[in-house]
């Protein structure tokens, strides 16, 4: 542009004031040449000025007379060969720009398989940590069961025990029964020994009485005298009877006491006997062992059911983990599915990038490619996710906010 | 007797990740690459109770699929799994006779809900 600024200058300030000068001078000469119309002098006139500006003009283009006409040529070729020099290294770097779409292109279908390998990796693994879950729990139900067997076995032989307790108990009972029967009997013969005493003590009584009687028996007769001798051996003979009676009832009634005590001894030691025996205590114990069984039975019991529970929760909370990761790994395909349009984008950049770049070479021959808002729009068509779509309105479209889409999940 | 599915799918991961997840539902699964070689186990004699199709796969993709296996399961649900949102392929999918619509990623229990839905018995 100042190139031909200056050109005009030139032009306007030194060739057609110069052109102007020859042409007055030659108006001077052709006003003596009469064979011209004078209509047609000043036509020829311009004409001539013309003329001789383009011949001044090429003449001085040609020798460079003029420092204006030196200045445009050496920058037009210096621009020419700025351009040379870029047209040559551009030319240069296409090869280069193409690898490195295919790097770029080449790294990301690298990262899609390395993705793809360690996700079914993954899935793999989940897959085994469910079924080894699962195994667990089963040995562990397995288990359980077993213990749970053991567990009703004992249950049943704590039931058995109980039963045996309650036999034992009917057979204390009837024994204790027949205790109490025969601690009444002593009781009632306790009673009438005691009710023996009375008798003997009117026996002693008695005895003591004919004693006296005898005394004053053997008093009478001697007073009697002779008369009275056989009456006095018959009274002797009668307190040596009453003493004896006297003394057998002494030993009787010895007797009897020393039997109401032994009486009173086994009755005491039975009603204690009742009340409290070894048998009892053992049968008390057994009872209580028992029980104790039971309880701990029935809290093992508790604790299996929870143990089972606990771990079919556990088990239910790795089944749903699994099944969400499961779904969440579907992330891979989804940007397996985006890089790949990536790539895709790439490669077709890249072709645009040759194409352009042998337009550039060869303008006149090649025809110029669409401009990249046509693959852009393609691009666009070949979207098939709304993230896609969004990104795309962001970056080319600045829009933010994009139409709601279709439902994610919709049965028809 | 297990139900049967039959997944189609050009991803490994995704046929993986199904497979696993129907088989822990007591489910046999069938697998394909993609729809020509799901049609050729259906023209061989296999009758799945459901199917679970993409719709973007190489060699047949998944409209072209449900096309050509409509006139041969007539009454099969046929749930399509992809990745592409857009509107018209839904209505031309409603059209050749797909059961459902569902947009990648689904989690694994919004899954096995619709397949609740569509086969019984799940």
């Amino acid at each position: 542009m100042a190139l031909k600024t200056e050109y005009l200058k030139v032009v306007v300030l030194v060739l057609l004031p110069v052109s102007l000068f020859l042409s007055m001078v030659d108006y001077y000469f052709l006003s003596y040449v009469s064979f011209i119309p004078e209509k047609l002098r000043g036509f020829m006139v311009v004409f001539s000025a013309v003329l001789t500006t383009f011949f001044i003009n090429v003449y001085l283009s040609h020798k460079g007379r003029i420092r204006a006409y030196n200045r445009i040529p050496e920058k037009t070729e210096k621009v020419f060969k700025k351009l040379k020099e870029a047209h040559t290294f551009c030319s240069a770097q296409r090869a280069s720009f193409n690898d490195i779409f295919e790097l770029f292109s080449r790294n990301i279908q690298e990262t899609i398989k390395m993705t793809e390998e360690y996700i079914i990796e993954f899935v793999k693994k989940l897959e085994s940590l469910y079924s080894n879950s699962k195994e667990q729990t089963e040995l562990i139900k397995s288990s359980l069961s077993s213990g749970e067997n053991l567990i009703k076995i004992i249950d049943r032989q704590i039931d058995y025990n109980r039963e045996n307790i309650k036999n034992l108990d009917l057979v204390i009972e009837m024994r204790n029964r027949n205790l109490q029967e025969n601690l009444n009997r002593i009781y009632k013969l306790r009673e009438k020994m005691y009710q023996v005493t009375p008798v003997i003590d009117s026996i002693k009584n008695i005895a003591e009485q004919i004693n006296i009687l005898a005394i004053n028996a053997s008093i009478e007769a001697a007073r009697a005298g002779v008369s009275g001798a056989g009456f006095s051996v018959i009274a002797n003979e009668i307190r040596k009877l009453s003493n004896n009676t006297e003394k057998m009832v002494q030993e009787i009634q010895d007797k009897i006491l020393s039997m109401i005590e032994e009486v009173d001894e086994s009755y005491r030691y039975f009603k204690v006997r009742i009340t409290k025996t070894e048998v009892l205590e053992l049968v008390e114990k057994v009872r209580q062992n028992n029980q104790e069984m039971e309880n701990d039975l029935s809290k093992i019991g508790g604790l299996m059911v929870t143990i089972i529970n606990e771990i079919n929760k556990q088990n239910e909370i790795i089944y749903s983990m699994v099944v969400e990761l499961l779904g969440e790994v579907q992330f891979q395909d989804v940007i397996r599915q985006r890089l790949e349009k990536v790539c895709e984008a790439l490669e077709e950049l890249s072709k645009y990038n040759s194409e352009l770049l042998r337009w550039v070479e060869n303008c006149e021959e090649k025809s110029k490619p669409v401009e990249i808002k046509v693959l852009l729009e393609k691009f666009k068509e070949r979207y098939i996710m709304a993230d896609q779509r969004r990104v795309h309105a962001e970056v080319f479209e600045g829009e933010t906010v994009i139409k709601k889409e279709a439902p994610q999940i919709e049965l028809f | 007797m297990p139900k049967t599915v039959l997944i189609v799918d050009d991803s490994a991961t995704m046929l993986l990740s199904l497979k696993t997840n129907l088989e822990m539902h007591g489910l046999k699964v069938e697998q394909a690459s993609n729809g020509k070689e799901a049609l050729d186990k259906i023209k061989s004699g296999l009758k799945p109770d459901l199917i679970i199709t993409d719709l973007n796969m190489p060699v047949m993709d998944g409209l072209e699929f449900i096309k050509n296996v409509r006139p041969i399961l007539r009454f099969t649900p046929i749930l399509i799994l992809t990745t592409e949102s857009e509107q018209t392929k839904r209505q031309q999918a409603k059209a050749l006779g797909a059961t459902g619509w569902l947009v990648k990623p689904v989690s694994g229990q919004d899954l096995i809900n619709v397949m609740k839905k569509v086969l019984p018995g799940v």
